[in-house]
């Protein structure tokens, strides 16, 4: 694996129910919660399928090809872990299933709606890997 | 027989001052509300036998009672999803007095968070157990999505973008709001009117939704109501206004502040439900209402809420507020107070103290002979009415 970019951004926060995500993160997976049972995908992730009560649910890895639901850059108050404004995104991943991510390396212009992205992954200040996406239309970047 | 739900009656509201520093304590705060309900509705601190709040107050029920003398509680409820309780603490006020579990509940919100901590501003970490399982705590920080403005900009850019809204749309709102609240002495924008131009040099927030004015006033105060039943309420010292109807909703995947897991984020699904719900209940539609509030922590809240309720067709909001629909004198005045954005932000319930002026005819923005007023809060809703 290609040496990672560092961010400051923040670590998320630790819970029992979504350690999981930022473990697969950290293997270069963009992984989503599957039932083993009856194949739904659930996100946010859930110690229990909704659809057949099942509980055994295990990490699934995505395709990490999206689209873009919504974009904006937050500017005021400054967000925490940023030297820019962020642009915050909500990407449809192809299998059907909404995440809160950034867009990197791209201005907000030149994002439009239902745009193709694909996943990258960067470092928070401590360390902690995260997927971030980036324009399909402009390369696998770094 | 008639449905025991639409027998209730708010018999006194109280509030204090809306500032940015109350000078006193949070407890403080709530009691004075308290007492002020109470003095209204010409009832004493020993008659309150339940008592209804909602998430995010850090006022306890135990407290409030010391404090005031409050002997025994038969019902107390503390809601879910934030601000938007603050209209389904109504109803299940009205549920405890309709079914005899309670017979006297006040509903409080009072809160420092002007002065002792800071609503808005971004989080590095959850600010406590209560709200660790948001979305935003666990899956925004690290992506910058760390405080309530943020979370409502992203949801609403596709909307725009699906409608061609832009921000000066929205702007349109916050200027009635403003004119409303110049001219509510109870305001924290009283005497300060702005222009859309001010509204668009105003500094962006998320960029291309919010701006600062689109933004709710983050205040110190609090606010009190005391439900009952109609038939008491009569034979009391206030001028009560009748529960004509209420609701609530809490769909599946509707979480507050980063409701993006619906089939369609672009409708604000518990408002919907709630709105369904409401008329049905009062008997009546959103022809009849005089006067609408709308929850408005941040403009495109107002803009769901308009559609769910049927006063315009989704995507036409912000059209149907720049036609001067909202004005005293229009089609469907609109959070006369000058709302959360300009009155104050006590978390929805300073509303419902603007629906029972509307409807005793005092407020400062008066429509007039309004009778019937709806208050929404996204998960609930009520139609007041004058009895």
């Amino acid at each position: 694996m290609t040496q990672l970019r560092q961010s400051k951004r923040l670590d998320p926060m630790s819970t029992r129910n979504t350690d999981w995500f930022w473990d697969e993160a950290e293997q270069g997976r963009l992984s989503i919660q599957k039932c083993t049972q009856c194949g739904h995908l659930h996100h946010p992730p859930r110690p229990v399928c909704p659809d057949c009560h099942c509980l055994e649910l295990a990490p699934a890895q995505m395709s990490g090809r999206g689209t873009v639901y919504s974009r904006i850059q937050v500017h005021y108050p400054p967000p925490i872990g940023f030297d820019e404004p962020p642009i915050i995104a909500l990407i449809d991943l192809e299998e059907g299933v909404r995440l809160i991510s950034n867009l990197v390396d791209a201005t907000l212009d030149e994002i439009e709606i239902d745009a193709p992205v694909v996943v990258d992954f960067e470092l928070s200040a401590k360390g902690k890997t995260l997927p971030v996406f980036r324009l399909a239309s402009k390369g696998s970047g770094a | 027989m008639s449905n025991p739900m639409t027998q209730c009656a708010i018999a006194g509201i109280g509030q204090t001052e809306f500032s940015t520093n109350s000078g006193r304590s949070e407890l403080r705060v709530a009691c004075d509300a308290i007492l002020a309900a109470l003095d209204d509705a010409g009832l004493e601190a020993r008659d309150i036998d339940g008592i209804v709040t909602y998430t995010i107050d850090n006022n306890d029920e135990v407290s409030l009672m010391r404090a005031l003398g409050i002997e025994d509680l038969k019902y107390s409820v503390r809601l879910p999803m934030g601000g938007g309780g603050s209209a389904m603490t109504l109803h299940h006020a009205c549920a405890a007095v309709a079914s005899g579990a309670a017979s006297t509940v006040v509903i409080w919100r009072a809160m420092n968070e002007r002065s002792e901590y800071r609503f808005g501003q971004p989080k590095d970490t959850p600010s406590g157990s209560r709200i660790s399982d948001m979305t935003y705590t666990i899956w925004g920080i690290p992506y910058g999505l760390q405080f309530p403005g943020a979370c409502s900009a992203l949801g609403f850019q596709r909307y725009m973008a699906k409608y061609g809204v832009t921000n000066a749309d929205l702007g349109h709102i916050v200027v009635q709001q403003r004119a409303y609240a110049a001219t509510n002495p109870l305001a924290r924008f009283y005497q300060r009117p702005i222009t859309l131009d001010d509204h668009q040099n105003s500094k962006w927030i998320a960029d291309p939704v919010l701006r600062l004015f689109d933004c709710c006033q983050e205040s110190d105060g609090g606010v009190a109501l005391i439900v009952t039943s109609r038939e008491r309420a009569r034979d009391l010292k206030g001028q009560h206004v009748r529960i004509l109807g209420s609701a609530a909703s809490i769909p599946y995947n509707v979480e507050p502040l980063t409701p993006y897991y619906t089939e369609d984020p672009m409708i604000m699904q518990q408002s919907v439900n709630s709105a369904r719900r409401v008329f049905e209940a009062a008997g009546v539609g959103p022809k009849d209402i005089d006067v609408a509030l709308l929850y408005d922590a941040f403009t495109p809240e107002v803009v769901h809420q308009l559609e769910a309720y049927g006063f315009c067709g989704d995507g036409e909001a912000c059209d149907f507020v720049k036609s001067g629909a909202c004005a005293i004198d229009g089609e469907l005045p609109l959070n006369t107070n000058g709302g959360l954005i300009s009155e104050a932000y006590i978390h929805g319930l300073n509303m419902v103290t603007e629906g029972v002026r509307q409807l005793r005819g005092v407020a400062s923005n008066q429509r007039e002979g309004a009778e019937l007023v709806l208050f929404s809060s996204g998960n609930g809703a009520v139609i007041l009415a004058r009895d």
